[in-house]
């Protein structure tokens, strides 16, 4: 009978617990909510009852089993993820996608059982105002005083309510110097037909309803977020006449065939570039003659940020997992990896040599280079974007 | 459901709206683009369950023509790709069309220079053949293993040359299998979405591209024109297939 007691008891604490997650706010205007959800156990918690909080201010028993990353294509060590198992025996389970707008739909039809998701800019607006996702609770993230200040508070996520830094970097051309001694400095090379017929069959452009269509308006001289009839129209005619030239739309790898000498010129996200150059891991090796350029007509910037899903079953593990990505060493060997920008302060200065030095060469932004730089923003006419995608891909 | 999207409004951020209108089949019929992507799908379609017939006919009547012990072991052969995931076998064409791929390497080996095979619409239908290939040779070898071969030599008592005693006694008498099987081929092929994304490039857009992309990629995700477009989709196809047995079928009669 005291036997049934307890197991009574414990199965209410359990229900309790459970419980306690979906009671918290689901933030469908601008709110700035006090009670944090992470605050109640978790239901998976393999805790023992003892609440005693080592030095790492982590308590143990609160964390669950698993976790589920949602996270781009090669952007994350694999390393780091056997490193968090080990340290907090939490395993991490990865899923990869390449383009937000997949990612949106995934969790917009709801059960994903994500827990993390990392959003670009713009995605982290929509998301945050769909009530997709969490409020952060920053008591629980001690190393965010790494992040680079002025990547925190943006116009996507004011006050870092839903969303923390992950990467940036920027969207230019990469290139194979050994076919373009003379270097790059224009879109022209991928939007003027007579400079782009030479290379025919082995040229990509990334396959993104807003960063190629904003690629076309830069060389056009516009904002990458205009919307004006005329121009949407010019960019249009510029898209339809380059696809044929190309080999692929592509956003997922672009690294690899950059590397293995398939393309020899593509719109490209920087640390993408960046893994064609130095290799990615075991995946594959670089290619020394890959290099990067932000045209002179500028182009985008952007930046993924690690968000924790409104539906996702353990927010305390997900704080502790964001807050171990934080850590400057952390934060330093996977950018070395991933090869974008780190908005670590503390990071930054412990990356590799190497790095350091492509990034001096144009893989990443210098003072000069951030007047030609511009965010991608979203607003109600900004949808005539996917109608001049789907105009392209329809022809 | 999807009914009732398709006469709903998409809201600004993607979710949908309960109003009632009928822009989305209006835009539908109005934009070139869909139309074109629609004529796209269906070309491709029928182009591929004719090389699907071509390719398969001879080679179903090739198995049922070899004595009973060898039939289960070619049928066995063709059923073995199968084993395999669809998308792996897709990712093989890439490598074997690829630049530095399998036949790059021997074209180049015998000194003849390197054609870019891949990504290109004939990839695609490449890709899309190998892969729909069993679905047409499956009910033709059904049909051809219930047809009489003493028919044949009845015919050519009567006097027909081996051609006519083809086309008018096997041909009309393996017709369900070519009815079956091309609609089977023919389905799948014209709502396809990833050979075209893996093998062409991702870069013209058929109805099955169209329609993934209307639901997830695009931003904001428009249900309610790709509802009323998976309608239409529909509505296209039982036409086309009943159309398709009435012509083939009935002329049996």
């Amino acid at each position: 009978m005291a036997r049934l007691l307890a197991l009574l008891t414990a199965v209410l604490v359990v229900l309790a617990a459970c419980g306690a997650p979906t009671a918290a706010p689901a933030p469908t205007a601008a709110p700035a909510p006090t009670a944090a959800p992470a605050d109640a156990g978790e239901p998976g918690a393999t805790g023992n009852g003892d609440s005693e909080t080592p030095a790492d201010g982590v308590d143990r028993s609160r964390l669950a089993a698993e976790l589920r990353v949602y996270n781009w294509t090669d952007y994350i060590d694999p390393d780091l993820l056997d490193e968090f198992e080990q340290e907090y025996g939490v395993r991490v389970v990865l899923d990869n996608f390449d383009a937000n707008e997949d990612m949106i739909a995934k969790v917009r039809a709801g059960g994903s059982g994500y827990d993390i998701v990392v959003p670009s800019d713009y995605a982290v607006d929509i998301m945050w105002r769909d009530g997709l996702l969490q409020p952060i609770d920053k008591s629980l993230l001690p190393n965010l005083q790494y992040i680079d200040p002025e990547l925190l508070d943006t116009y996507f996520d004011p006050g870092n309510i839903y969303s923390i830094p992950y990467m940036y970097g920027i969207s230019g051309i990469a290139y194979n110097q050994s076919f373009f001694p003379n270097g790059i400095d224009s879109w022209a090379v991928l939007f003027d037909p007579a400079q782009l017929e030479a290379f025919r069959g082995q040229v990509s452009m990334l396959d993104d309803e807003r960063e190629t269509p904003g690629a076309a308006m830069r060389y056009l001289g516009k904002s990458v977020n205009e919307t004006d009839p005329a121009a949407l129209a010019e960019a249009e005619a510029l898209l339809k006449a380059q696809t044929p030239l190309l080999a692929a739309y592509n956003s997922s790898d672009v690294n690899r065939k950059l590397a293995s000498g398939e393309y020899v010129l593509a719109h490209s996200w920087s640390g993408m570039a960046m893994q064609a150059r130095v290799g990615l891991g075991d995946e594959f090796s670089g290619n020394p003659d890959i290099v990067f350029v932000m045209p002179k007509e500028g182009g985008v910037i952007w930046m993924d940020n690690l968000a924790i899903l409104q539906d996702s079953p353990n927010a305390y593990t997900a704080h502790v997992f964001i807050d171990f990505l934080l850590r400057p060493e952390i934060a330093a060997r996977n950018t070395d990896y991933v090869g974008y920008l780190t908005p670590n302060l503390a990071g930054e200065e412990l990356l590799s040599d190497e790095i350091k030095e492509l990034y001096a060469a144009g893989f990443a932004p210098d003072e000069a280079m951030y007047e030609r730089l511009e965010w991608i923003v979203r607003s109600d006419e900004t949808s005539a974007f996917t109608d001049l995608w789907t105009a392209v891909k329809g022809q | 459901m999807v009914v009732l999207y398709s006469f709903a409004t998409p809201g600004p951020t993607g979710r949908v709206e309960w109003t009632f209108t009928l822009d989305n089949y209006i835009r539908l019929f109005g934009e070139t683009l869909y139309v074109n992507a629609s004529l796209r799908s269906i070309w491709v379609g029928l182009l591929t369950t004719l090389i699907c017939l071509i390719i398969g006919y001879p080679l179903a009547l090739f198995i049922v023509r070899q004595p009973a012990r060898w039939r289960a072991a070619l049928l066995f052969l063709i059923l073995i790709p199968f084993w395999t995931n669809f998308l792996v076998r897709t990712y093989a064409w890439m490598i074997i069309l690829s630049n530095n791929g399998v036949i790059n390497t021997m074209l180049q080996s015998i000194g003849l220079p390197r054609q870019i095979l891949y990504p290109s619409e004939g990839a695609v239908l490449i890709g899309l053949i190998y892969g729909e290939l069993p679905f047409m040779v499956l009910p033709l070898y059904a049909a051809l293993d219930r047809f009489d071969f003493t028919l044949m030599e009845a015919a050519s008592d009567l006097g027909a040359n081996r051609w006519r005693a083809f086309l008018r006694v096997m041909l009309p008498l393996s017709l369900p299998g070519i009815v079956a099987g091309s609609v089977l081929v023919f389905i799948p092929t014209v709502g396809q979405f990833v050979v075209s994304d893996l093998l062409g490039g991702a870069k013209v857009d058929y109805l099955g591209n169209l329609l993934q992309r209307l639901f997830t990629r695009s931003n904001p995700p428009n249900w309610p024109l790709g509802s009323a477009m998976a309608i239409v989709f529909m509505a296209i196809l039982t036409i086309v297939i009943l159309l398709y047995y009435r012509t083939t079928l009935e002329e049996r009669r």
